[in-house]
Formats: C-alpha cells, sequence, structure tokens
C-alpha cells in the first residue's frame, strides 16, 4: 500500500491520475497437507474437496540468506584490497558503503575488461598496511630495561617490548638510531626516542619510544606517573623528527 | 362464586399466606368431585405442615438452619477477624532485571571465555601485525621457552632462573548433564627434580619397622614414628594441620583407626597415593614432588584449571619438555570416565614477573588428542558436505511435488 502511494506522489500529474501498482515478486514453496487422487486417464477430473486448499509453508523464498556478491574497487580500500581488485563481500556492507560512494562498481563482465586488472603500481604493500602504519605512527611504547646491569639497545630489545604490547615485529624489520643508547642511565629515564619499521620492506614508519628502568626490588622501581606526556628527547638528532610525528588522541582513535 | 367466595374467607381464617392462588386448586377439586369438607380438611393440614416446616421440627428440615434468637455478640466480627487473618496478601512482583537482580545478589556476570578464537579467521599476511586482530599464534614449546628467555635476560627483567610454569586449561563436564567434576589436587614428581626457594615440605610417616623410619628421615621427612606419635596426636601434642603430607605403611592401618577422625581428610587412602609398602619412594615423592590444585570457576563451571610449575628457564630445553610431558599425562589421569571429550583444551606457557603467556601445541605431549585448529576445518567441510547433500534432498522433494 505504502509503496504504491509513494510511487503515484512522486509520479508527474498527468500520469497521477491512473493508478500504478509496483509489482512484488515473491515466491512461497507450499506443500498440500492432504494428497489429492488422480483422476483416470481420459475420465472425468476429480472434484477437489475443501481441505485439498490446506497448504503447509515449506520457505519463503524472500527470507532466504542472500550470498556474498562481487565487486571491484576503483580504488585503495582499507582492509580490503587495492584499486581494480576484484573482491567478494556481504551485499549489505558492499551496497552501503562501497558501491553508494563509488569505491566500487559491479563485476559485470563489461566492467571486468574495463578495468579488471589490478594497478602496477601498489599504493601499499597490502591491504592492512596503512592501517598498521596509522596505529604505530601514534602509538608510544615503553622499552623497560635494567637498573642494575649495563646495556646497550639491540634491535630484539625491542621486539620483547613490542611484543609485550601486542604488536609483533621482526627483528629485520627494526631500525634502531645510528647513536647507540647505553644504559643503566637515570637521565634517560621517561625520555623519548625514535626507532622505524619497515613493513613488507616498503613502508618505514617511525614509532616513538620511551626507556623505562626496571628493578626486581619493589622500593626501588620508578612511578611511571603520566607516561603519556610528551618529554625531551634522548638524542638531540632527534628532536626535530619527534616534534613532527603525531600524537595518540583518544577522540580520533577507531581501533 | 359464591363457594369460591366461602373458600377464600375459611382461608383467611386459617392464616393461609396471600399468595397462594385458590381459584385453580378449588376448580380442580371440584371437578375431581371432593367435597368441600375433605378439601378443607387437606388444605388445614397442608398448612400445618407448612409451619412445622418453617419451625424446623419435622425430620426433612435438618438441612435448614433457623434460629429465633439472636447471635452471639461479638461472633460475627470474629469470624470476620479470622478470615481476614486467614486471607493471603497477593503481593505483585515487579519485574527486576537480569542484570541488577544478579548485581544483587553480589554475582559477577562475565561474558564466557573463549579459548578457541574461531571467529578470528584470518591468519597474519604481513610480517609486522598486531596480535588483536588475528588467531593467536600457537609457539612451539622450544619458542616459547625462548622468548621468556628474552625477557628474563640480565639486561631486562634480571631473572634467569626463575621459574617456567603452565596453564592447564580443562573440561570440567561430566557424562551426566549439568553435573561438574569437582576440585582434584595432586603431587607429581619430575623427572628433572625442581627446587623451590620456599621451605621444605613437612611430611609425617607412620611406620613400624626402625629401617624404614631411618630411611624415611634420610629421605627428607619430618617425622616418622608408629604407636607413640599416634598417642601424641591423641593427647594434642602435635596436630596433623602443621604438616603438609601424611604416608603410612599398610600395617599401621588398623592402629590409625583411632585417630580417623583428627586426620580428617589427610587420612592416608591408597588411591591418593599416600598408603604403601615402600616408604621411601612414597616419602620421596611427596618431598621432592610438586603438589598442585585445580580451580573452578564461580559461574562458569564447565571450566577449570591448573597451574603447575615445570621448572626453572636456566634449566636445559629438552629437560623442560620432559617435565611438561610427565604434567601433562599426569593431570590427564584425573580425566572423569565416560566422557568422549578431550579433557586438556589450552596450555599456557607463563613466568612470573612477566605476564606474558604463550599458547603451545598440547596435543604433541599427550594421546588421542588431535590440533583443535584442523579438526575444524575438518569440521567445517563436513558441514559443507552436509549442506550441499541437504541441496541435493531438497531438490529431489521438489521435483517429487512437482511430479505429483
Amino acid at each position: 500500500m505504502l509503496r504504491t502511494f509513494v510511487n503515484t506522489c512522486m509520479l508527474p500529474s498527468k500520469i497521477r491520475s491512473c493508478p500504478i501498482y509496483q509489482q512484488i515478486r515473491n515466491t512461497f514453496v507450499l506443500n498440500r497437507r492432504y494428497p489429492i487422487i488422480f483422476s483416470k486417464k481420459g475420465g472425468r477430473p476429480k472434484r477437489f474437496k475443501q481441505k485439498h486448499y490446506v497448504y503447509d509453508l515449506v520457505e519463503n523464498t524472500e527470507c532466504r540468506k542472500q550470498g556474498n556478491i562481487k565487486l571491484i574497487l576503483t580504488q585503495f580500500v582499507e582492509g580490503l584490497g587495492d584499486r581494480g581488485e576484484v573482491v567478494s563481500v556481504k551485499p549489505l556492507y558492499g551496497r552501503q558503503q562501497l558501491l553508494l560512494p563509488g569505491l566500487a562498481v559491479y563485476a559485470s563482465p563489461e566492467n571486468l575488461e574495463f578495468g579488471g586488472k589490478k594497478s602496477e603500481k601498489p599504493t601499499y604493500s597490502s591491504h592492512f598496511a596503512s592501517k598498521t602504519i596509522g596505529y604505530l605512527s601514534t602509538r608510544l611504547v615503553s622499552v623497560s630495561m635494567n637498573r642494575e646491569n649495563p646495556w646497550t639497545l639491540e634491535p630484539w630489545h625491542i621486539r620483547v617490548a613490542f611484543r609485550k604490547v601486542g604488536i609483533i615485529v621482526p627483528e629485520e624489520a627494526i631500525e634502531l638510531p645510528i647513536q647507540p643508547i647505553s644504559g643503566p642511565d637515570m637521565d634517560k629515564e621517561d625520555k623519548e626516542f625514535a626507532v622505524f619499521i619497515t613493513i613488507n620492506k616498503t613502508e618505514r614508519v617511525p614509532v616513538r619510544c620511551k626507556i623505562h628502568h626496571w628493578s626486581p626490588n619493589y622500593l626501588e622501581r620508578n612511578d611511571v606517573g603520566e607516561y603519556w606526556k610528551p618529554s625531551e628527547p634522548i638524542l638531540p638528532e632527534q628532536a626535530t623528527l619527534l616534534s613532527e610525528m603525531p600524537r595518540f588522541d583518544k577522540s580520533k582513535d577507531s581501533t | 362464586m359464591a363457594t369460591l367466595l366461602r373458600i377464600s374467607r375459611i382461608f383467611q381464617q386459617l392464616q393461609v399466606p396471600t399468595q397462594w392462588n385458590i381459584l385453580p386448586f378449588s376448580c380442580y377439586f371440584h371437578s375431581q368431585g371432593v367435597t368441600f369438607s375433605e378439601l378443607m380438611y387437606r388444605k388445614s393440614m397442608q398448612c400445618i405442615s407448612l409451619s412445622c416446616i418453617d419451625k424446623g421440627l419435622l425430620p426433612g428440615s435438618q438441612n435448614q438452619q433457623v434460629r429465633y434468637y439472636a447471635a452471639r455478640r461479638g461472633k460475627r466480627e470474629k469470624m470476620k477477624a479470622t478470615k481476614k487473618s486467614q486471607k493471603k496478601e497477593v503481593v505483585k512482583k515487579e519485574f527486576v532485571p537480569y542484570h541488577i537482580k544478579m548485581a544483587m545478589k553480589n554475582i559477577v556476570i562475565k561474558p564466557r571465555r573463549e579459548n578457541v578464537d574461531h571467529w578470528l579467521k584470518t591468519p597474519p599476511i604481513d610480517d609486522v601485525w598486531r596480535a588483536k586482530f588475528y588467531k593467536k599464534k600457537i609457539y612451539s614449546v622450544m619458542e616459547a621457552i625462548e622468548m621468556h628467555r628474552e625477557t628474563h635476560h640480565p639486561t631486562i627483567l634480571n631473572e634467569p632462573e626463575a621459574i617456567l610454569s603452565s596453564t592447564i586449561e580443562l573440561d570440567m563436564r561430566m557424562p551426566k548433564k549439568n553435573r561438574y567434576l569437582d576440585n582434584f589436587t595432586g603431587t607429581i614428581k619430575l623427572p628433572y627434580e625442581l627446587k623451590m626457594d620456599n621451605n621444605k615440605k613437612k611430611v609425617l610417616v607412620f611406620c613400624k619397622d626402625s629401617e624404614d623410619q631411618t630411611g624415611a628421615l634420610k629421605a627428607g621427612a619430618f617425622m616418622a614414628g608408629s604407636s607413640g606419635v599416634i598417642k601424641q596426636i591423641q593427647t594434642g601434642e602435635l596436630t596433623v594441620q602443621d604438616f603438609d603430607h601424611v604416608v603410612a605403611h599398610i600395617d599401621m592401618l588398623a592402629e590409625l583407626g583411632t585417630i580417623r577422625g583428627l586426620l580428617k581428610k589427610s587420612f592416608p587412602n591408597r588411591n591418593k597415593g599416600n598408603l604403601g609398602t615402600d616408604i621411601v619412594p612414597l616419602v620421596e615423592l611427596f618431598v621432592q614432588g610438586v603438589d598442585y590444585k585445580s580451580n573452578k570457576d564461580e559461574h562458569e563451571l564447565d571450566f577449570g584449571w591448573v597451574d603447575v610449575p615445570i621448572g626453572r628457564l636456566n634449566m636445559e630445553t629438552n629437560e623442560l619438555q620432559q617435565n611438561l610431558f610427565t604434567v601433562l599425562n599426569q593431570v590427564e589421569t584425573h580425566k572423569p570416565k565416560g566422557v568422549a571429550a578431550p579433557f586438556i583444551t589450552r596450555v599456557l606457557l607463563f613466568s612470573e614477573p612477566s605476564q606474558e603467556k604463550f599458547v603451545i601445541p598440547h596435543w604433541e605431549y599427550l594421546e588421542g588428542y588431535k590440533d583443535p585448529n584442523t579438526l575444524k576445518s575438518e569440521e567445517v567441510t563436513l558441514e559443507q558436505q552436509t549442506e550441499e547433500d541437504d541441496d541435493t534432498d531438497t531438490d529431489e522433494v521438489e521435483h517429487t511435488r512437482v511430479a505429483s
């Protein structure tokens, strides 16, 4: 009813006078509860009784679960794929999030012929890379080192520190500053330095780190305090780099 | 008419109620040829009988209670009061939401913990990735131990001799529905001994033979004796609660029966393993062995876990692996009979003060266990197959329907 009403309202005034009924195409699969008796060959057809019009609903085809739809991406989509990639997604997500804003087109044979090839120069090494770049660039990782034993920072120290936070990084991907950082040195406590991490050997991201001195003796441990606040750099070369790097903003955080 | 009038007068004299319709009576009697005198007699008798019934004199009137005196004072009010008191007051039940009801009972509602992160289907693609977004990685025991050694390195935590322990997660379901396994305890003697920092465990030994007594004391028992120790316990000089374990020889069982009430749960039992003929190995087990105790979730009754130390990080990985093997197989013995599902669901390795816990493949150390992840994938394929089969079935049904 509502559909027909809307249709009539939307139409121009000349056509509005005549009623237009939009056809709804749906099928209900039914099963006869009482089977009918066949009439004899060449004989008179038998009449149906009242009970022969009793049906059981087997399926409403409108309620059938729809499968994924195939789309071609027109540009890079975070967490999904690059330009020209054919992806199969859930229909509602595909229509609302990809087709409507024009991020994708239907994977029809014509479209596949026209733009179904992958772009030669990919924007990122993988479709999760941009997400990890955004995450790493705003994060602050605490590198806790011993307070008593002497140490100089090595890549595996950074790897362990990242693993504690929940970021898995191979040792080859870590790039320490050229000037070595050694300790224990309480002047370096709660001070920043930057480490470069390369994702898939392509994207190089600087990550903010802080030195924290840890002691097995409970009384000797430092109070962490407001660790998220900006502090001085350990190395003066990195001062400009650290000042330019973005900081974690909770209001903008989506992860 | 004259006769009718006469009848009515007579009736008035007899004080007959006025509702009586006289006319049909009289006509009836006249038609039957009854004399008037007879009729009068009958009517009078009727009147008398009616009045008698009213007064409750006749036997037919026993059910009707008629009183010509006033009820006792306050009787009715009393009756009303008793009726009121007997009446149950219907209290309206107000709807209380589930979470508020639980909060009133001081029960914390938690989401059910998921041991298998099957909802995260994709394995990581990149070489740098966040653990939160992917399936939890299963490390081999070698890798897990190596990673713990990294965190406990002298340059970081500086605790290379830290204890490495395992969290063994259990499925506490019994074959009967809504029945769950009770908490259990036990001791294991690890193939490679783990020396704890805290004091030695106190073991009390009951045995008659003097050789056994000396052997037990050599093995590390705190006290060994027979009837003398029993007397001490009876008098109250010793209390069993001071000891961690009680071990006994079978010969002492009859005498121990006298202090059964005092020993309570620590009374030696063959099933517990603290009753036997060879005393020295028994004592060694309880002195050197590792105690474990299962824990159970308050609300999630089918979930239980045991924390068992395996060794120290400075031990060799081969030794630690063998210890882990014995621990897992020991815990497996507590599995209830008649349960088909695997008892051990997940095993994690941890080492304090580091908070990291690594999942390890426990199925490599246990008989009859399979990798649950591969099982999952097999199930999925099976489901798909069945779905396809169903589809074909439905198609056939439809065909037949068309034919009919």
